[in-house]
């Protein structure tokens, strides 16, 4: 069982199924939150049973649930990091880098008061920050070395055009105190519920949707400066 | 309705229906509904729509096949078929100096497999032998299935592993031993169901596994088998807590007390060092690069 941290009680039920649990108290919303308030008092560990079964499965060895659990997760992976760093290209392999770490350590992953979605998308910021700290370190200038992969079909105007959003948002999200970028970045790229961006960044659910209130009045309010 | 100031200095009052409605919007932008001229709605729609295209994008492209030109794709083929080939006769030359035994024909190449004081295997060790032979015979007949056909050398390969592990049944009438020679007569009809491939075709290269006498993944109900489970200390599990980082690696993920990002020195107490390696915890972890 978990230990105590961050407030959250040691876990004494694990809940099955986080659908059955939305209605039943009325405090957990989104897909699979990852610590939730019990009828007593105390924080509970919730473990969305799909997921769970499907990560057990893959501990297990089983491909077609390693295969399931990576398609999920990729292409959320891919938006959280391409959020980050605003290059599609990175992103992609930062994204590679995440899938290879999970699937070398999905083996030895245990559940620890945290969602599985949370375990993995720290992993994912930890990657690009590791990113950032290589170029940092070794500023190079990318060449096309390596024909032997699949082109994209748009060209870098269109990419460039393409990203409009991104690239204006990575703006508007630097200019935001951390915590708020992150916990909209957790919210909108990846996907990510309330209670699981609060497990992600170790913050309450109430705390999270209020982060998000302000990060989102200062947007309105540099949003407003710019037009 | 209710109010309260921020409890920061300077940080605005805080409305909880403005909060609620901020979380709405959040959840609207994730599920793609309309903007409602809202143009914070809008640009977080167009952010969420990009990232969702690039992430197709992305998605296409680990499933489409590499480019390979015609050269390369000629090595590789000449490559496959030289590996084909050289499994196949391993194989069947393993698998004719087993049938044979130490006093046989192929003998001096059964005492280098096996050993020259090689014991007679135990009944339970015959028939994890045997059975690791059927296992490597389905794995050649199921690598086939896939490509739609078997070469005829993989096919003798096959054969001969089955004749292998039939003849290390002969003199055992023991249940596991029947039971495993049902699945032989199986596995060899699945073999001779199989169509034959042309000499030449470059089909995916079984790996032809040349099944030991100490483990057999697969054996029968019954018979002993070694537990797949890599080592305890490996991989036993660790006691919540335990995911503060290893000294001087970058295995503190984000646990729940921490930041994800770990370029912010407010919010994450990581590591500096970008090294790192995956830890055995719930913390997810940066990796050692993969």
């Amino acid at each position: 069982m978990a230990a105590p941290r961050q407030g959250i009680t040691p876990v004494p039920t694990v809940y099955p199924c986080i659908r059955d649990v939305d209605g039943e108290l009325g405090i957990a919303t989104g897909r699979c939150p990852a610590v939730m308030n019990g009828d007593d008092g105390a924080m509970y560990q919730v473990v969305d049973e799909v997921v769970g079964q499907r990560v057990a499965r893959a501990q297990a060895g089983d491909a077609e649930a390693i295969a399931a659990l990576l398609a999920d997760l990729r292409p959320r992976v891919f938006r959280y990091c391409l959020a980050r760093v605003g290059d599609p290209h990175l992103a992609d392999d930062l994204t590679q880098e995440v899938t290879m770490t999970l699937v070398t350590i999905l083996p030895r992953y245990r559940a620890q008061g945290s969602s599985f979605d949370g375990y993995v998308f720290g992993i994912a910021a930890n990657k690009v920050s590791e990113a950032r700290r290589r170029s940092r370190r070794r500023p190079e200038d990318p060449v096309e070395i390596l024909p032997e992969r699949r082109d994209s079909a748009a060209g870098p105007e269109q990419l460039a055009v393409g990203l409009d959003a991104t690239r204006r948002m990575l703006d508007l999200l630097e200019q935001l105190p951390h915590r708020q970028a992150e916990v909209l970045r957790l919210r909108v790229a990846a996907g990510l519920s309330v209670e699981e961006t609060a497990g992600l960044l170790g913050m309450s659910p109430n705390t999270v949707r209020v982060t998000a209130h302000r990060a989102l009045a200062r947007l309105r309010q540099l949003l407003t400066v710019t037009a | 309705m209710t109010r309260r100031r921020g409890w920061v200095s300077g940080e605005p009052a805080l409305s909880v229906e403005a909060v609620a409605a901020d979380d709405r919007l959040l959840a609207a932008v994730v599920a793609g509904e309309g903007t409602g001229g809202d143009p914070l709605h809008e640009l977080l729609g167009s952010w969420r729509t990009e990232l969702d295209l690039f992430a197709a994008d992305a998605g296409r492209a680990l499933g489409a096949p590499i480019a390979i030109s015609p050269r390369a794709a000629g090595w590789r083929r000449r490559a496959l078929l030289g590996t084909a080939a050289v499994a196949a006769a391993l194989s069947v030359t393993t698998a004719a100096a087993a049938v044979t035994g130490p006093s046989g024909l192929l003998a001096p190449l059964h005492r280098v497999l096996f050993g020259a004081g090689h014991p007679v295997p135990s009944d339970a060790g015959r028939i994890r032998q045997a059975a690791g032979w059927v296992d490597a015979a389905q794995h050649v007949v199921d690598h086939a299935r896939v490509a739609g056909g078997i070469s005829p050398a993989m096919r003798r390969a096959a054969a001969a592993q089955l004749d292998a592990a039939a003849g290390l049944l002969r003199s055992d009438a023991s249940r596991n031993a029947q039971a495993l020679d049902l699945r032989i007569g199986s596995v060899r009809r699945e073999l001779g169901d199989l169509p034959a491939l042309p000499v030449g075709t470059a089909a995916p290269t079984p790996v032809v596994t040349h099944p030991t006498t100490e483990e057999s993944p697969t054996a029968p109900a019954g018979t002993e088998t070694t537990s797949p489970e890599p080592s305890p200390g490996e991989n036993s599990p660790e006691p919540a807590g335990s995911a503060a980082p290893a000294e001087g690696s970058d295995t503190s993920g984000p646990s729940p007390s921490e930041s994800p990002a770990a370029d912010h020195a407010q919010a994450s107490p990581t590591p500096s060092d970008g090294t790192g390696s995956p830890e055995a915890s719930s913390s997810p972890d940066s990796g050692s690069g993969g």
